[in-house]
């Protein structure tokens, strides 16, 4: 009897798998995951024969698995019941707080992008642009006593070190940072700072300039969503992660942006069309693009080479100067030292968090 | 194709499942010998040709050591199977080793010939050798029709990581078979146990053992040093006993009788007693085709301890074309014949608490030297096991503890006859209520427990892109 039961248990499981796999219409792009989702394999003969159908097939099937995402979240509830702190390299830290791990980089990596800093600095020099370096340490660092209790990080401020040896400028946020530590500097569900993290760095940067920061009431605050999550949490699909609120701040309502030499140009430095989706934080100046010019009532011209980080940091720095330019290396191809002259850069920043510019290779090709 | 993947689960299964039932019994071989190609072709499709070149092979080689009995052309075609099958073995899966250490002793340098093992390859050749063997020797017929025998080389469930199914196990349901609803769901009890075995508990704790032997050794402490080969121990059990069950029920499903192939090897109180519970099938084989032929233990002592050293050598080498296996099957070449000559009598005197304890420090330190083939590497984890110049315990060692607890407790009794005890208690004392009660609770935790082992099987697969198969290319 029992067995007739299994029996019947089983090929209905299986009976209901399939036909929801059939039933069920394929996506081409996980929100939750932020990537493209496999799709149905279609293979070459000489494909098939070097057995390429097994992988294709089943990276089909996991992707377009009905409820993928419930599937998932499901994983992770169960890894937490059995003592798990941490999944696919976030940690659960305390008060909500998802953190990227932070336990390995590739020194030879790291090596090759100070020194193309250094050359690069070197380049500048010649034309008599100064440059310094902001090397933003992130969640794991700052917020370390909130990890799971022994959790594996490596420290991030002997990253730092090591380029301060190397005779770079360096504008060391991490103090500030530390100082402020109680304060909502970072985002409980995704990598980057929060735009108040950004704006204690932007202190550091003043002082570095040995000038003092205006204090923040006198930017103008806005709300952009209260229902964030990011990064972190789509690393995890954590059903009961909290919700990020972003802030933005800013002096004047508009700003002339203009991307990639003027492909599209815009009166603002929030891209809103963005706050309806789920990568709201890509509404800091339209995500990231190759090459970014915003006026300013200031003076000079800053150079911003940098990664998403620096997106939330330049709401602070725009009236500063007369221009700021970012260069996103992974996407602009060329010279930055030629691209500064040309443009009649007046001062350049590099500003990365540490653990990507410790792993981004598209750094070691900046010269 | 893995038994533990979705392709299997909601692909090749479901369809082999409809298509065998709803075929007349004259069919049913034919369709399990295509499916069974299909299954093997679907990760490797050219290395098909090999499995139908040993099916034919040893098809006509039992044809012609059957006709031929007692006479030159049988003992011909045995020798012609035995060499084909070997060179096969020796082609694919050791010249490359054998190449590499030619290479290095006399500095040659020979191309190595870069060809990817045929899955399967280990178990396959030892099958259809056996099978000529067995005909030779007279102890069974030949199989005379060529699908059958096809369906029986080829048979998908045991195809890939064994048992080795030894064609005079199953010469009878090949050609008659008995299926039924109570088999399916017999068979399905058991592939659900050793899905859940592979997917929910050795492929999660072999996480822990990745993280460690992956680390650092300069930095490894004593206390992650163990812990990760415990992991390991638990991972490569898990693993391979699940491939096994899920073997067993499928061929359970299909109206086959396997053998069984593991017998709670943890609970053993000596190294030769874990033997006889660990990979059942190949110790059997070599036992029967290698150890008795060469005289067992029945022409002297020197003679016997020559053929335990053969026959551990060949284990070791069976595992792998590496000297680390070699090594592995010599350690325990080793032991075994230390203990027969004296260990076990002593031990037998001693609290079985020290039995267990010895047999399992055996165990820990013969997977050190399976798990790193760069022997230097074990050696030196087996160091830090031991304390030598490691430091006790750290922050990384007490994360790792902390977090694998429970999935460490959790293997630990699975791999304890107890909890299939409790499991069969559980069932017996709810069936035992009063009326038709007892029996629905019990039926109900059953389904409940299927069920709940399947679905989680199956988030894991979803979302896990960690599902590595240790025993793949044995």
């Amino acid at each position: 009897m029992n067995n007739k039961l299994v029996t019947i248990l089983f090929c209905g499981l299986l009976g209901a798998g399939v036909l929801a796999e059939i039933i069920m219409p394929d996506k081409l792009y996980s929100d939750s995951e932020k990537r493209k989702l496999a799709q149905f394999p279609q293979l070459s003969p000489e494909e098939i024969v070097d057995g390429k159908l097994a992988d294709s097939t089943e990276d089909y099937l996991a992707d377009q698995f009905p409820w993928r995402d419930g599937w998932v979240t499901a994983k992770t509830l169960t890894e937490l019941v059995s003592g798990k702190r941490e999944y696919g390299g976030v940690y659960f830290a305390q008060d909500g707080y998802l953190i990227d791990k932070f336990t390995s980089y590739s020194k030879k990596q790291y090596a090759a992008n100070i020194q193309s800093l250094a050359k690069l600095d070197k380049n500048l020099s010649q034309s008599g642009i100064p440059m310094k370096v902001m090397l933003v340490p992130t969640a794991a660092e700052i917020l370390s006593d909130k990890l799971p209790s022994f959790a594996p990080n490596l420290s991030q401020s002997e990253l730092l070190e090591y380029a301060e040896k190397q005779g770079l400028d360096i504008v060391d946020v991490s103090d500030i940072l530390r100082e402020h530590s109680g304060e909502y500097i970072y985002y409980k569900t995704d990598h980057h700072w929060t735009s108040l993290g950004a704006y204690y760095a932007y202190c550091a940067w003043k002082t570095a300039n040995s000038e003092t920061a205006e204090p923040l009431s006198d930017w103008i605050h806005e709300e952009l969503c209260d229902n964030f999550r990011g990064t972190t949490y789509a690393k995890v699909n954590y059903p009961f992660a909290p919700y990020d609120t972003i802030d933005a701040y800013y002096k004047q309502t508009s700003h002339t942006v203009s991307y990639n030499g003027g492909a599209y140009v815009t009166d603002s430095l929030y891209e809103r069309k963005y706050l309806d989706g789920s990568d709201q934080y890509a509404a800091f100046l339209n995500s990231n693009q190759a090459s970014t010019v915003i006026s300013g009532s200031g003076t000079g011209k800053l150079l911003i080479l940098k990664d998403s980080y620096a997106n939330t940091f330049v709401q602070f720095t725009a009236d500063d100067h007369a221009e700021t330019h970012l260069i996103d290396m992974r996407f602009f191809k060329g010279s930055v030292s030629k691209y500064a002259a040309e443009n009649g850069i007046t001062e350049v920043l590099v500003l990365y968090n540490i653990p990507n510019f410790a792993s981004d290779k598209s750094v070691s090709m900046a010269y | 194709m893995v038994f533990s993947s979705l392709t299997f689960l909601l692909g090749f299964l479901p369809l082999v499942l409809i298509v065998y039932f709803a075929a007349p019994k004259s069919l049913k071989n034919t369709i399990l010998f295509i499916f069974s190609l299909l299954f093997y072709a679907w990760g490797e499709p050219v290395y098909v040709g090999l499995m139908i070149f040993s099916t034919l092979l040893d098809y006509t080689c039992g044809r012609v050591a059957e006709k031929y009995r007692g006479k030159r052309p049988a003992k011909a075609a045995l020798i012609v199977s035995l060499c084909a099958n070997l060179g096969l073995l020796g082609l694919f899966k050791y010249a490359d080793f054998l190449i590499g250490t030619v290479n290095g002793i006399f500095g040659a340098s020979i191309p190595l010939l870069d060809l990817p093992l045929p899955v399967g390859i280990s178990f396959y050749t030892f099958q259809t050798m056996s099978y000529t063997i067995d005909v030779y020797r007279g102890e069974i017929k030949a199989q005379k029709n060529i699908i059958s025998f096809g369906a029986y080389v080829a048979l998908f469930p045991q195809l890939i990581a064994g048992p080795i199914v030894r064609y005079q196990t199953i010469a009878e349901q090949i050609d008659s078979r008995t299926h039924s609803v109570d088999r399916f769901g017999k068979g399905v009890k058991r592939f659900v146990c050793g899905l859940g075995k592979k997917v929910l508990l050795a492929n999660n704790i072999g996480l822990l053992w990745s993280t460690i032997s992956t680390a650092d050794p300069a930095a490894l402490s004593t206390v992650s040093a163990w812990l990760g080969i415990i992991a390991f121990a638990f991972q490569i059990y898990f693993d391979f006993s699940g491939y096994s069950d899920m073997a067993i029920g499928l061929g359970t499903i299909f109206g086959f009788d396997f053998c069984e192939n593991f017998n709670y090897p943890y609970i053993s109180k000596s190294v030769t007693e874990f033997w006889r519970r660990w990979h059942i099938s190949m110790g059997t084989w070599f036992r029967d085709y290698v150890y008795i032929p060469l005289g067992g233990n029945r022409r002297g002592f020197v003679i016997q301890l020559r053929n335990i050293a053969v026959v551990w050598l060949l284990t070791g080498f069976w595992h792998g074309a590496s000297w680390n296996y070699v090594l592995w099957g010599v350690f325990y070449g080793v032991i075994l014949i230390v203990e027969k000559l004296f260990l076990l009598k002593k031990l037998e005197k001693l609290p079985s608490a020290v039995q267990h304890i010895y047999a399992l420090l055996c165990v820990a330190v013969g997977w050190v030297l399976f798990a790193f083939e760069n022997i230097g590497k074990g050696v030196k984890f087996l160091g830090t096991m031991f304390g030598v110049g490691a430091g006790f315990c750290d922050d990384s060692a007490l994360y790792q503890l902390t977090s694998y607890a429970p999935l460490l407790v959790i293997c630990a009794f699975a791999s304890l006859p107890a909890a299939k005890k409790i499991a069969a208690k559980i069932g017996g004392k709810l069936a035992a209520k009063p009326g038709k009660i007892g029996n629905a609770l019990a039926g109900t935790a059953l389904l409940f427990g299927v069920a709940a082992v399947t679905l989680l099987s199956t988030a894991y697969l979803v979302s896990g892109s960690y599902n590595p198969f240790l025993y793949f290319r044995f």
